[in-house]
């Protein structure tokens, strides 16, 4: 009895070995053929993206102000002139926008390829203002991909149209929008001999223009400071008082001007640190030019650099604890690094020509710079450590790039002859690859460009 | 009379039965064939959604990063693509990293647009009901 156990239990173990063997092989033979195919796509089209932005609904009292037109063409033109975007014709749009109150027929909107879907609704609340609902759709995915709701006075409509394509953009971009963003500017007019000039300040897309300056003093390179209230500037203005050119702070909420410190040479190229604290700027006395660091609570000003060299045009790195500036201390005019207390100064350009104006990029992954070689300018890039330089914009006179909140797009100036022996100054925007160059419209000629930060308020 | 007709008919092959067909007809080819096969099918499955494959805009910043997207979809022997599963390293960097998720959605967007694969070889349907797709968005 035991004996025969022993040999069934044998039996089932030789069965449950032979079967098992067999299983593997034809698994190995059989499924292993079911295993997934692996495929590799590299590089893709490059194109801008399809959208279509539909006509809003809005409350019958609100009509005539069209806002439901104007919006949703501001935000197109944003989106479009980022160069990322195609709109699509309105005239395609199989749904009108009292249809997409609910949730659009996506079939109908990939007919036309359009790969996002922007709908919206306007408002009026009690008390007022208005209310802008706007939905973003992916039209392959057939879902919603955000919406958003702003309620603001009515006369402000353009700003909401800012801070909604600036959400569009960066969810589908995955990076910052600039579009709620403003430039300030040197505005030029008349002759060569006699040329006005003054501060002005307009959106990003040249829309609420108004000067700041009367143009009765020259001024130069103003720039921003990061909580958007404050532009610091060169200018001429105490001249006449026995002022030297000096640097000045301009309050946009307050209008008012005032200059910061008197010191005993010429102080210009001012640039904010990226907390606002603190001003960089070069300070000529005795022959030479160094760059100097003041404190904007205590007006205590510390020198960076030393030597009889000329170092100017500084710019903080976005973490503040680095600044690009420009010198010629080597023979030919090059861009140094140097930490904030003007430590380890190092090289970072090697090129032919020289070097101007350089801006770290507010990612703090590039810097731009003036170039002069071969009898032109340019705007170039490149890395921090000086590497991958290239060069993106050219022209006569081409010069003093500015960044664009997110670091992809920049802003400059350029100068071109005319027929008549005259000069035309405009400002220009252009993306970090070198296309996509396009003119920003001014009321005038125009130099010396600062983009703000995003604005916080 | 009915009778005889319907015993005369052949009977319809059970869906066991064809893919055991279908086993054994691939068992005996060799591993060389196979993988030709599968070049030839990779190449046209390729094709097919490099053609529909198109960046997020903004693409330029991410040149110097190393980018990939990782998708596993599942095929039905007429080509219809009835499945996409996101690769779970993506999807994860896709949640963390805004900048990413651009790329996630335009590879699936490929997808999408695609729809159906064609002329694809049915007899060899083992070797594309599945298919891992790795998305490079720069050459480099």
């Amino acid at each position: 009895m035991y004996n025969f156990k022993r040999q069934f239990i044998k039996l089932i173990f030789i069965a449950y070995v032979f079967f098992s063997c067999f299983f593997m092989s034809y698994y190995k033979v059989v499924f292993a053929q079911e295993e997934p195919l692996r495929i590799d796509i590299m590089g893709g089209k490059i194109q801008a993206m399809p959208i279509a932005i539909s006509y809003f609904t809005i409350e019958e009292g609100l009509k005539e102000l069209k806002l439901h037109n104007n919006i949703p063409n501001l935000i197109a033109d944003n989106l479009v002139n980022s160069g990322l975007f195609k709109l699509l014709n309105r005239d395609a749009y199989m749904q009108n926008p009292e249809q997409l109150i609910s949730s659009p027929k996506f079939r109908d909107w990939r007919i036309i390829d359009a790969q996002a879907l922007i709908t919206g609704n306007i408002s009026k609340r009690a008390d007022n203002k208005i209310n802008v609902s706007i939905k973003l759709w992916d039209v392959y995915g057939e879902k919603r991909l955000f919406g958003i709701s702003l309620s603001s006075k009515i006369k402000s409509w353009r700003r909401i149209s800012h801070i909604i394509s600036d959400k569009i953009y960066e969810r589908l971009t995955g990076e910052e929008g600039y579009f709620d963003t403003r430039i300030v500017y040197v505005s030029e007019s008349g002759s060569q001999k006699n040329r006005k000039k003054r501060l002005a300040i307009m959106d990003q897309d040249g829309a609420n223009h108004q000067y700041l300056t009367d143009g009765n003093s020259l001024v130069l390179t103003p720039r921003f400071s990061p909580n958007q209230q404050q532009i610091t500037f060169f200018s001429y203005r105490g001249i006449n008082r026995g002022l030297k050119p000096s640097v000045y702070l301009y309050n946009l909420k307050t209008g008012k001007m005032k200059i910061l410190g008197e010191f005993p040479g010429m102080s210009f190229a001012p640039r904010f640190s990226p907390n606002g604290s603190n001003l960089v700027m070069s300070l000529s006395q005795n022959g030479s030019t160094n760059i100097h660091i003041m404190n904007l609570k205590d007006k205590q000003t510390k020198q960076l650099t030393k030597g009889i060299a000329i170092d100017t045009s500084p710019s903080f790195s976005p973490d503040g604890k680095n600044i690009v500036f420009n010198s010629d201390r080597s023979g030919g005019q090059h861009l140094y690094i140097m930490k904030e207390n003007g430590k380890n100064p190092k090289r970072i350009s090697f090129g032919r020509g020289s070097y101007a104006t350089p801006v770290w990029s507010p990612r703090g992954d590039y810097i731009a710079f003036t170039k002069f070689t071969r009898g032109r300018f340019f705007i170039g890039l490149m890395h921090p450590d000086g590497s991958a330089e290239r060069l993106i914009a050219e022209g006569y006179l081409t010069e003093g790039p500015t960044w664009a909140p997110g670091g992809r797009v920049l802003s400059f100036f350029r100068q071109t002859p005319q027929k008549d022996g005259s000069m035309r100054t405009r400002l220009f925007v252009i993306d970090i690859t070198g296309n996509r160059e396009r003119e920003l419209i001014t009321p005038e000629d125009a130099s010396d460009p600062s983009w703000s930060p995003k604005n916080i308020n | 009379m009915l009778k005889n007709l319907a015993k005369n008919q052949p009977k319809p092959i059970k869906p066991v039965k064809e893919i055991k067909n279908k086993i054994n007809n691939k068992s005996k080819k060799t591993q060389a064939e196979i993988r030709k096969s599968q070049k030839s099918i990779a190449n046209n499955i390729y094709k097919q959604i490099k053609a529909n494959y198109t960046l997020p805009p903004a693409p330029d910043l991410k040149v110097i990063n190393d980018i990939t997207v990782q998708l596993r979809i599942y095929v039905r022997p007429d080509g219809t693509i009835i499945k996409t599963i996101i690769d779970k390293g993506s999807l994860k960097k896709a949640q963390n990293d805004p900048t990413y998720l651009p790329y996630v959605e335009a590879a699936q967007r490929a997808i999408k647009k695609l729809g159906k694969f064609e002329k694809l070889p049915q007899e060899e349907y083992n070797l594309w009901k599945i298919v891992d797709i790795r998305f490079t968005p720069y050459e480099t």
